[in-house]
């Protein structure tokens, strides 16, 4: 199955075929956990698409030059991450607009429970990097290697991070005193 | 610690499943939003304009930024219908549209890519394709006829990047004119004739899901989006049918295929006739060699 319509790039067509294929499965295989991952990071499902959608489109672009190809997960995971932090980066610029409604909102608490958005909004206060580390940890038990993988850092970077945000979570979740 | 850890494994499970998989758009290699390096981008902005089409619910928000956010339902229920109907690629007059059908092949140096798509004639000497093949195009476009025929130098002179519609001009040129037919509907059968990957022309049988009404960005991810009457299509094309006429079963054109859907195998998405008979018009009388901008992203 080809992924791509058009008006087909010769540069494409002379591929073995069974790269494309590569990526139609990664896609039908990852793309719903991706985007949650994404969701979990950005706080829209939109936005969060947005990112992923663009990840595959990179890859896509990719894909003759990648000289691994059957490392294409966290290839792409990795480049979600980097997306994510794009918009976020871009979300604080000036006149940027309104933010798409995020699932920490007042809105989300009806389907999620207070509890959990209380976990949430703690979460959103960190900084990306730590709020990163948690979900790729928490959301995705991912090892720690995958996580410097994705994230781009040393897996020191990743073990102090995780022990970081997860001290400023439990502290914002005010668990030291109880 | 293993309380917070506990409560933040919980939130994280219950807000990612949130994201229930049958509200996701349909499509994937969306574009970027934000400009970027021209250089090898596959042609994706069928794929991507598709990603955006999804049934014109897509309504751009934050339109400075050239950004798209769906208000509302993101992943309309799919119109129902019966699967295409393979006898009508066989009716005799789908076979003789298919002479008028014809394989483009552009060079775009800047871009190092060569694209291959579909054109159909429309007109005397006159080809309508998709302006995303010849995008960023330098020198003629080459166009030749199904089955290995005689190849012809073409000229874009009439290049709309809004609509995703290119006019090509081909002196000479000796095939058959095909009809823009307006009264395409839903449940309609249809064939999709246009090069795939392989030289050969191929022809699939397809049906008219909708006709709907799309809002999203160009070729170019313009901040502006536009807005496009499309059909959405019951087809399996997933190799890709740019520029490729949706033939009625009596041979006329009810529209011209611009994407397909990526995580789906049975959709695609026309142009309607409607949507390009303006282009085609201006594009009858045309005669000057246009600019194709740069490659589309």
């Amino acid at each position: 199955v080809r992924v791509i319509d058009v008006g087909i790039d010769l540069s494409i067509r002379d591929q073995p075929p069974d790269h494309e294929a590569t990526l139609t499965t990664l896609f039908r295989e990852h793309y719903l956990g991706l985007v949650r991952m994404a969701l979990l990071i950005v706080g829209d499902q939109p936005t969060a698409e947005d990112v992923v959608q663009d990840a595959f489109a990179a890859l896509h672009r990719r894909l003759d030059r990648l000289s691994d190809r059957d490392n294409t997960l966290p290839y792409i995971r990795a480049a979600v991450v980097n997306g994510c932090r794009t918009v976020l980066r871009r979300r604080k610029r000036p006149f940027h607009g309104q933010e798409p409604e995020a699932v920490w909102s007042a809105e989300s608490a009806v389907f999620l429970g207070e509890d959990r958005r209380e976990v949430l909004l703690a979460l959103r206060t960190l900084p990306h990097r730590q709020r990163e580390a948690l979900v790729l940890r928490y959301y995705l038990d991912l090892s720690e290697a995958e996580i410097a993988e994705a994230m781009g850092v040393t897996r020191g970077t990743v073990k102090s991070t995780t022990s970081r945000a997860l001290a400023a979570l439990a502290k914002k979740l005010g668990e030291e005193s109880r | 610690m293993s309380g917070t850890e506990d409560r933040l494994r919980s939130a994280l499970a219950d807000a990612a499943r949130t994201v229930r998989p049958e509200t996701l758009r349909p499509l994937t290699v969306a574009a970027p939003d934000r400009p970027r390096s021209t250089r090898w981008i596959v042609p994706l902005v069928a794929a991507v304009s598709a990603g955006v089409l999804v049934a014109g619910v897509a309504t751009l928000r934050d339109q400075g930024a050239g950004r798209r956010h769906e208000t509302g339902p993101v992943y309309p229920p799919a119109t129902s219908v019966p699967p295409p109907d393979v006898s009508a690629v066989t009716s005799a007059r789908v076979r003789a549209a298919t002479r008028g059908v014809l394989r483009i092949t552009a060079t775009a140096p800047a871009c190092g890519r060569k694209t291959v798509g579909t054109g159909f004639v429309y007109a005397s000497e006159r080809v309508m394709t998709n302006a995303h093949i010849v995008a960023g195009s330098r020198g003629p476009v080459e166009v030749s006829l199904p089955s290995g025929g005689r190849r012809y130098q073409a000229t874009v002179v009439l290049y709309d990047p809004r609509r995703d519609v290119a006019v090509l001009a081909v002196p000479g040129l000796r095939a058959p004119v095909l009809t823009l037919n307006p009264a395409g509907a839903s449940r309609a059968a249809a064939v999709i004739a246009g090069y795939p990957s392989s030289s050969a022309l191929v022809a699939n049988p397809a049906r008219i899901r909708a006709r709907q009404i799309a809002v999203g960005p160009d070729i170019y991810r313009s901040p502006s989006p536009v807005r496009r009457e499309i059909f959405s299509l019951r087809a399996n094309v997933p190799d890709g049918r740019s520029g490729a006429p949706v033939l009625a079963t009596d041979g006329t054109v009810y529209g011209m295929v611009f994407a397909t859907a990526l995580a789906d195998d049975e959709t695609a998405y026309a142009l309607t006739a409607k949507e390009i008979t303006p282009d085609a018009q201006a594009g009858r009388t045309a005669d000057q060699a246009v600019p194709t901008q740069g490659c589309s992203s």
